[in-house]
């Protein structure tokens, strides 16, 4: 699978730069032909369960791409994991060998592959035979323990639409490879013969250099990302030139659109629903938020359908993964295959509008208040850079809802304060925040808000 | 500014984020329903203010203050 979209761009773009990053550059060419030496390698391997434990770089994509070729059955590990929390991780998904640019302090069970070792299998003779390997992800366990996903290259092609992509056409790898919007940034630029530009750190600011030093046109990230990117680029640098935007793992607003399509005019500006357990689902560039409520009326042999039960989101795909990895990980769907998604929306109008994750509802005195409804409020206020609604113990009412503000600059935090609390007059009143602070930044994880 | 005079500050802060009408807030004066007309949300906002300003507050500490002279008062004591 992998070998063969190589060989499609073998023939039509050899040449083009396929890895892109400050201190590296490849084309499809020479990463093809090293990625075949490594998978020669990796196929001698004793045991057929390998993980990697690397930061994003060119060497994890050759090792995950050739891994792939080689029949190799993947693990993505977190790099920010604790050594410690490694063996118990190599036990549970029986890993044979861990690949790792840095030599844990913890005794593993498993054999041990630093990269000169790696390097050293790189010298090997080139695979000649390819056997489709398997990947293997680990869910953000936002909702408590992690679980692994299962899919094989694949399955991970099915889900994107090939077209040719022009020469020109260079993505910025904002996720990390180790979750799903990463691996599917990957085989999207593998699939259509675009450029892969890799950022010295997934950092917004040092993303938005790297964007400008290599003239990146297309970017895929969350919402809070650009809500950094946006607070951080100032109103008159218009030096990048984007032509396209996708938005996700997180609820788009409206004000979030309006803010983009004034920065960049000539981007085309999607937002998409994705889960690591059931793949890519619908993708939206009408400029609205949610999505439309025409999802809602696919027929049964349609490859992805939604309802709405209970004010949550159910999703039924004939794709996503083959199933968990861990013997204990039991996938929540029906017996008729839909799959509950944690998130919480609601129909309006021709619209299904996000709420926020049921996990992340406050429950104030037995009100529930989803922290988007607060957070779309003050992130609109003038004064202010970026927000985050959250939950906070309280022995009076449970939970009162707490919000963190980073203020703009020139704004005094008295004066931003009275506008949020003016603003937030007209949420109910268990919605509105009681504990105000103001922040120098907001902790994020994966790009997304930390909520809990 | 004494501890006195701050939560009083505080209880008038919190009826203008209510948009309630401003009122005469005293030492002796009820807290609840007889008087200043706090309500559970009114005092869950009080609770987080007093353990911000303070690092810990009655209702925390399971205390049902009636006036502001009983909170003045579980300070005192603490």
């Amino acid at each position: 699978m992998i070998a063969a979209r190589f060989s499609d761009k073998l023939e039509r773009c050899p040449e083009r730069p396929f890895l892109l990053s400050p201190n590296s550059a490849s084309n499809y060419a020479d990463f093809f032909e090293h990625c075949r030496k490594l998978a020669s390698g990796l196929r001698n391997l004793k045991g057929s369960r390998l993980a990697c434990y690397m930061a994003d770089s060119t060497e994890l994509v050759a090792v995950m791409l050739a891994a792939g070729m080689s029949g190799k059955s993947l693990l993505m590990l977190n790099r920010d994991f604790a050594y410690q929390q490694l063996p118990s991780l190599l036990t549970r998904y029986n890993v044979d060998v861990i690949i790792s640019d840095s030599v844990p302090e913890v005794e593993l069970p498993a054999t041990f592959l630093d990269m000169e070792a790696l390097e050293e299998l790189a010298y090997a003779e080139p695979i000649q035979e390819y056997i489709d390997g398997e990947i293997l992800i680990l869910t953000s366990g936002t909702t408590g323990d992690p679980k692994c996903a299962r899919y094989t290259w694949a399955d991970l092609f099915a889900q994107v639409n090939e077209r040719h992509a022009p020469q020109d056409e260079r993505w910025l790898l904002a996720y990390r490879l180790n979750h799903f919007a990463g691996l599917q940034m990957l085989v999207h630029v593998l699939e259509n013969g675009s450029t892969l530009v890799m950022s010295r750190s997934k950092r917004v600011a040092q993303a938005l250099q790297t964007m400008l030093e290599f003239s990146v046109t297309h970017v895929s990230s969350t919402p809070t990302f650009w809500r950094y990117a946006l607070a951080t680029l100032p109103e008159t640098d218009h030096r990048l030139n984007l032509k396209h935007i996708t938005l996700g793992s997180e609820p788009v607003s409206s004000y979030l659109l309006e803010q983009l399509q004034h920065k960049f005019p000539k981007a085309r500006i999607v937002h998409i629903y994705a889960s690591t357990e059931a793949g890519s689902c619908v993708s939206v560039s009408d400029m609205r938020p949610g999505l439309p409520i025409s999802v809602l009326h696919r027929d049964e042999g349609s490859e992805v359908q939604f309802k709405v039960v209970e004010d949550e989101l159910y999703i039924k795909s004939a794709h996503g993964m083959r199933g968990y990895a861990g013997a204990n990980e039991i996938l929540k769907k029906n017996t008729e295959g839909w799959l509950a998604t944690g998130d919480l929306v609601r129909v309006e109008d021709d619209r299904i509008l996000f709420m926020g994750r049921r996990s992340e509802t406050i429950n104030v005195g037995g009100v529930k208040v989803h922290p988007l409804e607060v957070e779309n409020i003050i992130s609109a206020l003038s004064g202010v850079k970026l927000v985050r609604a959250f939950g906070q113990e309280n022995p009076v009412v449970g939970e009162i809802v707490a919000v963190e503000v980073v203020a703009n600059d020139n704004y005094s935090e008295h004066d931003v304060e009275e506008s949020i609390r003016e603003a937030c007059l007209r949420l109910t009143r268990h919605a509105r925040p009681r504990s105000i602070n103001f922040v120098d930044t907001i902790e994020t994880n994966n790009l997304k808000l930390k909520r809990q | 500014m004494s501890k006195e005079l701050e939560v009083i500050e505080m209880i008038k802060t919190i009826l203008k984020h209510q948009a309630m009408p401003e009122a005469e807030v005293a030492m002796s004066s009820d807290l609840y329903d007889d008087g200043i007309g706090l309500d559970s949300l009114c005092v869950a906002e009080l609770s987080a203010m007093l353990e911000k300003a303070y690092g810990n507050d009655p209702y925390t500490s399971k205390i049902m203050p009636r006036t502001v002279s009983d909170i003045i008062s579980f300070y005192g004591d603490t």
